[in-house]
């Protein structure tokens, strides 16, 4: 988050020139925020599978009512919220839904690739083992969770984006490592 | 976690020991110098300790690997692999506005798709089966398919592994095309008996 954006001044030029259709504002918009958009559509979700689509539709949400961000400053908080949102959203209709389940995705979508046979099947076992822990985190553990690992940001930078103290981010990090533990640690042993 | 670095409070909560916090600060890069310190002196009194640490540095680990793993199937350009290292999102950014810029330069913006319908609809300037976006493009019957009204809105290229996101632009009918940079691997199951 040490980028040029952080910057007000220049983020509340960039926000102002995508929202009277800068094509060059949007796209660096874009790969300024994707990454970490992503990663709260994965954090909140806890499936990788419903990211790309998730994300796809908040892009879209984003330059439809960008027009009515009033405070560029907050453009952060402001696409958190509608990437938070649309995130819940879609976790809902799955649920309604009934759509597969983790394994079912990983199994379907197969391996990648970079071990042999019989490697590929036991690494695949217990990477699905490992993000179903992670998918049966409480939503307040796992976003933090994710973010961590997949963003490498500080307590800080986790803190400032989701609104919560640095003491309560490292609270939640240590209750989801706590957690992860006690769900995987027979499976591992065995 | 060792009994002996469990800590109780009276109200009967459960409170996160010095252990485990010394052990998340550790593993998240967040240790002081003085929690480093601290942290080694409790390893190096209670072997007890120093298993849970290694087992959840273990732990920590593993699971890195695997929403690495996730992450990368999702599209999710991991910033700072390590701390100091490469910055991947301005490899990433670097190719993608040139990919940008690339689609704006051949792509007539007349000739970009418009979501809603469910049919096929040939676009005006047609793009290449399995073949590069930026290749001279082929006269054959490729084409770009629509999405049924009630789907997420977006637009999948037939023939390839890329995907697109696609927003209205500043003009009325015109989109951008802001590629989605991912790699997947497709497994297939052997089960013929060799």
């Amino acid at each position: 988050m040490s980028s040029a954006t952080a910057d007000t001044s220049v983020l509340r030029e960039l926000v102002g020139e995508a929202q009277v259709g800068s094509r060059v504002a949007a796209d660096r918009l874009v790969r300024e925020h994707d990454h970490w958009v992503r990663s709260v559509i994965f954090g909140v979700t806890g499936r990788w599978d419903l990211v790309d689509d998730i994300a796809q539709q908040v892009w879209t949400q984003v330059w439809e009512r960008l027009p009515s961000l009033k405070e560029p400053e907050r453009l952060r908080s402001w696409l958190y919220a509608v990437a938070r949102n649309a995130a819940i959203d879609a976790n809902q209709s799955r649920r309604r839904r009934s759509a597969g389940s983790l394994e079912a995705v990983a199994d379907s979508l197969g391996d990648d690739g970079r071990s042999g046979p019989v490697g590929s099947v036991v690494g695949r076992e217990v990477r699905t083992m490992l993000l179903q822990a992670v998918e049966a985190l409480p939503v307040h553990y796992r976003e933090p969770f994710v973010l961590r690992h997949l963003q490498d940001w500080s307590y800080a930078e986790i803190g400032d984006l989701l609104g919560l103290p640095v003491e309560t981010v490292e609270t939640r990090l240590v209750r989801a490592r706590r957690l992860l533990r006690e769900m995987l640690q027979d499976k591992l042993d065995a | 976690m060792p009994d002996s670095h469990r800590n109780h409070d009276p109200a009967g909560r459960d409170p996160l020991s010095e252990l485990e916090r010394l052990i998340s600060r550790h593993l998240d890069h967040e240790a002081t110098d003085a929690d480093r310190r601290r942290l080694d002196r409790l390893l190096h009194a209670d072997p007890r300790a120093r298993a849970y640490f290694e087992e959840s540095a273990a732990l920590d680990r593993e699971l890195h690997q695997a929403l690495g793993w996730a992450g990368r199937q999702a599209g999710i350009v991991r910033v700072r692999a390590a701390r100091g290292g490469l910055r991947l999102s301005m490899v990433a950014g670097l190719g993608l506005a040139a990919c940008l810029a690339a689609a704006f330069w051949l792509l007539p913006t007349s000739s970009l798709p418009v979501s809603g319908g469910g049919s096929p609809t040939h676009a005006g300037q047609v793009l290449p089966a399995g073949g590069s976006w930026f290749a001279p493009p082929p006269l054959g019957d490729t084409f770009i398919s629509e999405s049924p009204a009630g789907d997420p809105p977006h637009v999948r290229v037939e023939d390839t592994e890329r995907e697109w996101i696609v927003v209205p632009g500043q003009r009325a009918g015109e989109y951008l095309i802001l590629e989605v940079k991912r790699i997947r691997a497709k497994q297939v199951r052997i089960e013929r008996d060799f």
